[in-house]
């Protein structure tokens, strides 16, 4: 190794060490959330650090049978997976004129998409509640997966939008002259080209709803409608918590979200990139 | 190009996704703008509203319990906010660089263990947060212990309750704006950082003429983000602190939710939602008319 090469290695010494700091700050509380699964609740409060003393499966069971477990994992699901279809296939429709037709008021249109990313909607959390009564959507899954949909759609046009414009003008213009209609052109031709978009707004889309613990606890009163974050609060007793029960709903409802991380990292980053992971 | 037929496929492709931010997103503010300016029970419908002027306004700004509690949550919330971004830029900024120039060996890992906190639901946040924080026996103080600082009292005490729910925070979010911040460092090219260095540009120097000055779209897009996110906090103070110690972490959103619907003082909660609303407008805009200033000069 030469000297020049060597003190090149030398002075990225310290933002190593700064970047390993880092790191380790990240990985502590992860590390303490996943042996904290496998402890007794006594050992979470006497040990928060070492390992537990037996490898046990035992919370994940309780976690599992205490509650319902099962049917809140069904409702997130369900209402995960309909908020990522629609919101998936509302934005391509809407970014297709956007972004391939001259419409002399494009501008006004992506200024209330625009405003629908910038305005703070938890601000009106109790008009919105309201709202929700008198359209009798309390209690309602469907009432969640609209409220999702609406917040969600905004950044996923805006980020097939850009992936449309960047697509040359005759690829629909052959379609057009074949004979294809706007819908047949917009399904058939553009959409299979932006599939990375359709992967990073499904992506986005789904960790955002399948975290969200804010709506729930909004509009959601019914124990048996209850999705997986919000349920992991009944097991906070006023008197007495089972923390390890608790941990272990916990990682449960993680696990496809943190799998579907570790498969998909790079496209998830790249997604970052394109201004998906906005809240 | 706007024939008929064409036109009406452009409102069936808009329809559905106007239509429910509409709804959903700005019917709900624009009620807040309206209901700010009423007398409204938040257990009642809409149309039990009744005007009152700025009686709300008045109210929340005034001497009485209303208007001291809501003075401390909205300096709570703009605290929180300016605390979380000023942390929050400089750190990614610093790690985008660091993993940036450290390519490729390494950086992939890296970044995956940076941003897997953006995965983590708030609500495992929170929980895990309390339990490290703890001020007896929590893990942190643990750690603290082993280079020589005494035990902090964390969420405890109303002086360092609110910066504990900062760092929370800042913990979760940074490996996200870490990732932003590489995306705009790659789009700086090699070429103007070597045309500088012919100059005899180094080290600090090309930090500050080069890399902030390109790198500004970035970092205003970012404050703007960091800033409507901060600003909108409730899990971690309705998991953890409920709005304590002694109101220390009482943040807006909380506040609202608590006069409005437990209190079922709806007109109150709204008018203190417009003035966040007004206050975060303010802001965004001060931020963007300092950029175009900047690029007048």
């Amino acid at each position: 190794m030469t000297s020049l090469a060597l003190r090149h290695r030398i002075g990225q010494v310290p933002g190593w060490i700064v970047l390993l700091a880092w790191a380790a700050a990240v990985a502590l509380p992860l590390y303490i959330l996943i042996v904290s699964c496998f402890k007794t609740t006594a050992e979470i409060y006497n040990d928060k650090f070492g390992l537990p003393s037996a490898w046990t499966f035992q919370n994940f069971i309780s976690a599992w049978t205490h509650v319902d477990f099962g049917r809140y994992l069904l409702n997130s699901l369900g209402v995960t997976g309909a908020a990522v279809v629609f919101t998936v296939l509302f934005a391509a429709m809407a970014a297709y004129p956007l972004s391939r037709y001259e419409l002399k008021w494009a501008s006004p249109v992506l200024a209330f998409f625009l405003a629908g990313i910038m305005l703070p909607i938890r601000l009106a959390s109790v008009e919105l509640f309201t709202l929700m009564k008198e359209l009798g959507l309390l209690d309602s899954r469907l009432g969640l997966v609209f409220v999702y949909v609406a917040i969600r759609l905004p950044f996923a046009i805006f980020i097939f939008a850009n992936f449309m414009r960047a697509l040359p003008r005759e690829l629909e213009e052959a379609a057009r002259i074949d004979g294809a209609g706007e819908w047949r052109v917009l399904f058939l031709v553009i959409l299979p080209i932006v599939r990375p978009a359709v992967a990073i707004v499904a992506i986005f889309t789904a960790i955002a709803v399948w975290n969200d613990f804010f709506f729930p606890l909004i509009f959601i009163f019914d124990q048996d409608l209850r999705t997986v974050p919000f349920a992991t609060m009944s097991f906070i007793g006023q008197y007495r918590t089972e923390w390890g029960e608790v941990f272990a709903s916990l990682a449960l409802s993680m696990a496809p979200v943190l799998l579907m991380y570790v498969l998909l990292a790079r496209q998830i980053r790249e997604g970052v990139g394109a201004g998906g992971g906005l809240k | 190009m706007t024939g008929f037929g064409l036109r009406r496929s452009t409102i069936a492709m808009l329809a559905p996704s106007v239509g429910p931010i509409a709804v959903f997103v700005l019917l709900p503010l624009l009620l807040t703008l309206w209901l700010a300016f009423q007398r409204w029970s938040s257990q009642t419908p809409f149309s039990t509203a009744t005007f009152v002027g700025l009686d709300n306004f008045r109210e929340i700004f005034g001497a009485g319990s209303v208007g001291s509690d809501f003075k401390r949550a909205l300096t709570n919330t703009a605290l929180y906010s300016a605390l979380s971004i000023a942390l929050i830029l400089p750190l990614s900024v610093l790690f985008g660089m660091l993993i940036h120039q450290a390519r490729p060996r390494g950086a992939t890992l890296l970044r995956t263990i940076l941003f897997a906190t953006y995965m983590v639901p708030m609500i495992a946040v929170a929980l895990v947060f309390s339990k490290l924080y703890s001020p007896t026996e929590g893990p942190l103080n643990q750690v603290l212990g082993l280079v020589g600082i005494g035990r902090q009292p964390w969420l405890s005490s109303p002086s360092s309750a609110l910066v504990s729910l900062v760092i929370l925070n800042v913990w979760q979010q940074v490996g996200y704006f870490t990732v932003l911040a590489i995306a705009g460092l790659t789009q700086i090219p090699d070429s103007v950082y070597e045309a500088a260095k012919i100059d005899g540009a180094r080290g600090p120097r090309l930090f500050v003429s080069i890399t902030l000055p390109l790198l500004k779209r970035t970092l205003v897009f970012c404050a703007v983000i960091a800033l409507i996110n901060a600003v909108q906090v409730f899990e971690p103070v309705a998991l953890i602190t409920q709005g304590g110690p002694v109101g220390a972490t009482n943040v807006v959103t909380y506040h609202i939710r608590r006069v409005g619907i437990e209190r079922a003082q709806g007109g109150l909660g709204s008018a203190m939602a417009v003035t966040l609303l007004l206050a975060l407008v303010v802001a965004v805009s001060a931020v963007f008319a300092a950029v175009r200033k900047e690029k007048q000069r």
